[in-house]
């Protein structure tokens, strides 16, 4: 009995790798393109390259204006990500230590609300930013992005907001603490796991956005990455090298931050989704 | 980890910020008591982006109160792009574009009029009219857009094929191609708009010639397709063309499609003339030639279609028009010309300007080809626009990758004619 | 005790009132501000806008392309909600076990899903033509009229399968051992054990993950828009692809707005029915 458990587990596990290399598979074509020249692409396609071409990186680098959007990719993502995690936590907690109608009736219709698709929005919210001033900025899109992820981010947080103990804040409530104290000194521990998992999935989310930034970053000098993949190969597929090489290195920062990470993403999408 | 998560992100910052080149301009229009001219177009070319580099960098040495902010938007996106910014008030001082192709724009009144500029006395009589709508000069096109047959001289050579200069001598050399087991046409038909380009290289020619006004009294309601017998003819023509092997041709864009044709895996590619740079580029050794689509039995009905192209329009909104219009103006002239032919390797359109010794071969041969009276100008031809253009080019894109609807030509036009009409309702 | 409620009510005030206001100025405000462009024959750009009640309206139930377009968002949510679940889950079965050899594997698994749409969708449109074409000798899936919307479907299984595959790890070792002993012990099959163990006690991750898949499936929008434009022809058009077409590029600005408005509400009911009916087997178990 123990040894046929064994045995399965191994072929489960070769099956498993197998499948791994599978679905990695993509990132060898990005990989094997990105290093190669063109013709190199036209006559041996797949094959691994003979020569590295490193050179594209550099080449993509400056053609792209790599720095530069990654530098705006940040400075949009981080306020983003910080916005609307700690908004996000403060009603979550709100709405799920109040089972009244109010706030029920606030969160289904928070819920109702996410499916609103952007192509919904986008026209009245243009000329609201052009007005207000915010086109091409980085609050504007700071902005209209947290709160295209707030509702989500609530409903993850409500569920899981219901599974931390209440006693703990009632004792101190009793003691005299204030209401923000003990939200932020003993609720929010409590929360750890989530509001991770919130920064990093939101931080997914906000690096990849495109449709919003396709509307409300426009000019050059204001392009995140996902946006300048999309024009710099729009604009220079015929450099399939070049545009690859772009590729890989708007997914690095990305997946650096990932697998360092990535055990609380576990945890955290877990715990919120499935209590929720 | 939150340690390591605070460096990172730190790190990032203050790296891509050293890194980032280019500051993070104003959108304000003056500072410093400068001016900023903001350009929108979308050539996609390297060497036709230099060219205009070098237009703004050259006007500014002249006048260095004047500043650009060029922005790039790709083909697909631009129309988009533009209507959002009208929308908003947010209009770019010029616009890369022909008039005719902005028809909405221009008669909602958001482009001016550029009658009486001095660039108008140098253009060829043909653009003035394909750059006018309603009578008036909205645009000034930079080059000549040249529609042909491309192909290979040395492949040509090879299978001891002559350049043909009828539609049967055309199909023969698709046959003789088609026996040797060699895919004629190179054909960049992920992009959906790429058939309705190679169905126009032809077609157009021949409603230049014979109904110039068929598109626009299909746009009013006027009339529909099938009181054209004439497209039906060229249509059939056209799948005839397209019914010999190909490749994946729906899973090669326009650069995919080019490397076939300059890798010499395709004798032919039918394109236009802004190709040039990047085919000769990709195979510099490369040997290639340029003729007319041959759609008719008399060879002098066979021309090329010849447009203008990289146009550029002024906003009448802008407020630095008098400027907007002084750069159209040295973009027209001779000086302007020059530059332009001289970085983005294209026919100039000033009359004034002649093509010099370093003008690749191809791009000679088709110069002096247009001398001969080898083109045609489909400037009188209005095209459709909006949504009746998007179904039309739909349609076409799923013609040419299928059976059914190429075996029943009939039933095509007339399913089109039914979406155009409901289009034209809404 | 009274002014002390009173003041928790106002602090629960403060503490939900920012999520809100951004809630309500960036997404709310503009869906609103929509609704009468919807009643009206705006193209998108000029100032003058003339009423035309609920042409807009009637004309979406005249429109050939919003049968083809929902079609197309059908299939392509099937294929994204069914094989992104089935996948996830066996991907989970597959590395559930606590070991060095499957915390490397989920890593990798997860891995496409943090790689944007419009990446994926460019690296697929290669893999598509250039390694599964060859394999089968055929040509690309997305040059195909019938095949396109699984294909784009199969590139955001690619995407969203390791996203699944965490939450159905989370669900699966949540499972009390001792439920499977008990069964063995009776001389339950593993299929019998999985049947009436496993599949019961992850409905509730079944019901997150098709809810979420549901509702990104039916708003897609980036893979075609970034890959096929829509094509061949119209087949890879999409509802929300269509949408934008019509708000830009096709100057029938109110006619997308009022086909916006509706498609909400379609999705709104969609998602609602299933998220209802899914959890209404919850509590059956």
């Amino acid at each position: 009995m123990k040894v046929d458990s064994k045995h399965s587990t191994k072929i489960i596990s070769i099956i498993m790798i197998i499948v791994t290399l599978i679905v990695c598979a993509p990132f060898y074509v990005s990989f094997v393109y990105s290093v190669k020249t063109n013709q190199d692409i036209t006559f041996t396609r797949l094959a691994w390259p003979k020569i590295m071409h490193w050179a594209n990186y550099t080449k993509a680098i400056e053609m792209s204006n790599f720095f530069k959007a990654l530098y705006n990719t940040i400075i949009t993502t981080v306020p983003t990500v910080i916005i609307v995690t700690l908004f996000s936590i403060m009603a979550a907690y709100v709405i799920a230590r109040n089972n009244t109608k109010g706030y029920n009736r606030l969160y289904l219709f928070l819920v109702g609300a996410i499916v609103i698709p952007f192509q919904a929005i986008m026209l009245p919210l243009y000329i609201n930013l052009k007005n207000w001033g915010m086109l091409n900025t980085v609050e504007g899109f700071v902005l209209v992005k947290s709160g295209s992820l707030i509702a989500i981010t609530i409903l993850l947080v409500t569920g899981f907001v219901k599974t931390v103990p209440y006693e703990l804040e009632e004792a101190a409530t009793i003691d005299g603490a204030t209401y923000p104290y003990v939200f932020f000194n003993i609720v929010v521990p409590l929360l750890k796991p989530i509001v991770l998992t919130s920064l990093i999935i939101n931080a997914v989310y906000t690096w990849n956005d495109f449709q919003i930034a396709l509307v409300i970053l426009q000019k050059d000098y204001a392009r995140t990455l996902p946006l300048t993949q999309f024009f710099f190969f729009s604009e220079h597929s015929i450099q399939l090298n070049l545009a690859f090489a772009a590729f890989n290195l708007s997914m690095i920062p990305l997946l650096v931050i990932y697998l360092i990470f990535q055990k609380y993403i576990v945890e955290g999408i877990t715990s919120g989704a499935v209590k929720g | 980890m939150k340690k390591i998560l605070v460096i990172l992100l730190a790190t990032f910052v203050v790296a891509s910020s050293l890194f980032a080149n280019g500051k993070p301009e104003e959108t304000s229009k003056t500072e410093d008591g400068k001016t900023v001219i903001s350009i929108m177009h979308y050539m996609g070319e390297e060497t036709k982006r230099n060219g205009l580099k070098t237009l703004c960098e050259t006007y500014t040495s002249i006048h260095p109160n004047v500043e650009f902010e060029i922005q790039a938007v790709p083909y697909s996106q631009f129309g988009q792009q533009l209507q959002t910014k009208i929308a908003a008030g947010d209009v770019p001082d010029v616009i890369g574009g022909r008039p005719r192709d902005f028809k909405q724009f221009v008669n909602a009144g958001h482009i001016e009029a550029l009658d009486g500029q001095s660039f108008i006395k140098d253009l060829p009589e043909s653009f003035k009219n394909e750059m006018s709508l309603d009578g008036k000069v909205y645009g000034i096109p930079l080059d000549y857009s040249i529609k042909g047959v491309f192909y290979n001289i040395d492949m040509f050579n090879e299978y001891g094929i002559e350049v043909p200069r009828t539609y049967n001598d055309f199909i023969k050399v698709l046959d003789t191609f088609e026996a040797a087991n060699q895919i004629p046409f190179a054909r960049p038909f992920k992009d959906t708009n790429a058939p309705e380009t190679d169905f126009k290289g032809s077609f157009h020619v021949t409603l230049a010639k014979q109904n110039p006004t068929m598109w626009e009294e299909i746009a009013t309601g006027e009339k529909h397709i099938t009181d054209f017998p004439i497209f039906k003819e060229e249509l059939t023509k056209y799948v005839k063309r397209m019914s010999y092997s190909s490749f994946d041709d729906y899973a090669y864009d326009g650069s995919r499609a080019l490397q076939i044709f300059a890798a010499g895996e395709a004798p032919m590619m039918i394109n236009g003339a802004w190709i040039t740079g990047d085919l000769l580029s990709l195979n510099p050794d490369g040997n290639f030639g340029c003729f007319p689509i041959p759609w008719s039995n008399n060879p002098e009905d066979n021309q090329y279609e010849v447009k203008g192209d990289d146009a550029m329009m002024v906003a009448k909104g802008s407020e630095n028009k008098d400027i907007a219009i002084d750069f159209i103006n040295f973009v027209g002239s001779v000086e302007g010309a020059n530059i332009w032919m001289d970085k983005a390797r294209l026919i100039p359109t000033n009359v004034n300007v002649v093509a010099d010794e370093t003008m690749p071969t191809l791009l000679k041969e088709l110069s002096s080809n247009l001398a001969n009276g080898w083109g045609c100008s489909s400037a009188n031809v209005l095209e459709l626009t909006g949504e009746p253009k998007a179904i039309y080019r739909q349609a076409l894109h799923a013609l040419v990758g299928s059976e059914n609807l190429k075996s029943d030509l009939d039933g095509f036009i007339e399913q089109l004619d039914k979406d155009l009409t409901s289009a034209l309702a809404k | 005790m009274q002014t002390k409620i009173k003041r928790k009510n106002i602090w629960d005030l403060m503490f939900v009132a920012p999520a809100c206001v951004l809630f309500f100025v960036f997404i709310i405000l503009p869906f609103l501000q929509g609704i009468p462009y919807s009643f009206r024959d705006w193209d998108g750009f000029s100032p003058q806008i003339n009423w035309v009640n609920f042409k807009n309206y009637i004309n979406i139930f005249k429109d050939r392309m919003i049968y083809s377009s929902s079609w197309h968002t059908l299939q392509f949510t099937f294929v994204e909600v069914v094989f992104s679940n089935v996948f996830g889950l066996l991907f989970a079965l597959g590395v559930k076990r606590k070991s060095k050899t499957n915390n490397i594997l989920r890593t990798l698994l997860f891995m496409p899903f943090v790689i944007s749409m419009v990446l994926a969708s460019f690296i697929w449109s290669y893999v598509y033509s250039d390694v599964i074409a060859p394999i089968f000798n055929t040509r690309s899936i997305l040059g195909n009229t019938t095949w396109v919307m699984t294909g784009l479907g199969f590139i955001s299984v690619w995407r969203d399968a390791g996203y699944c595959m965490v939450i159905y790890i989370a669900a699966l070792n949540a499972i009390p051992s001792s439920f499977y002993e008990a069964a063995s012990i009776e001389g339950a099959t593993r299929r019998r054990q999985f049947k009436s163990i496993t599949i019961p006690m992850i409905v509730p991750a079944i019901t997150a993950n098709v809810s979420l898949l549901l509702s990104w499936g039916l708003k897609v929008f980036d893979y075609p828009f970034s890959i096929t434009g829509g094509g061949p022809g119209t087949a890879s058009t999409t509802i929300n692809l269509y949408i934008y077409n019509n708000i830009f590029g096709f100057y029938h600005a109110g006619y997308g707005q009022a086909l916006a408005i509706i498609f909400t509400i379609v999705i709104f009911l969609i998602t609602t029915v299933v998220a209802k009916t899914l959890r209404s087997k919850e509590t059956e178990l």
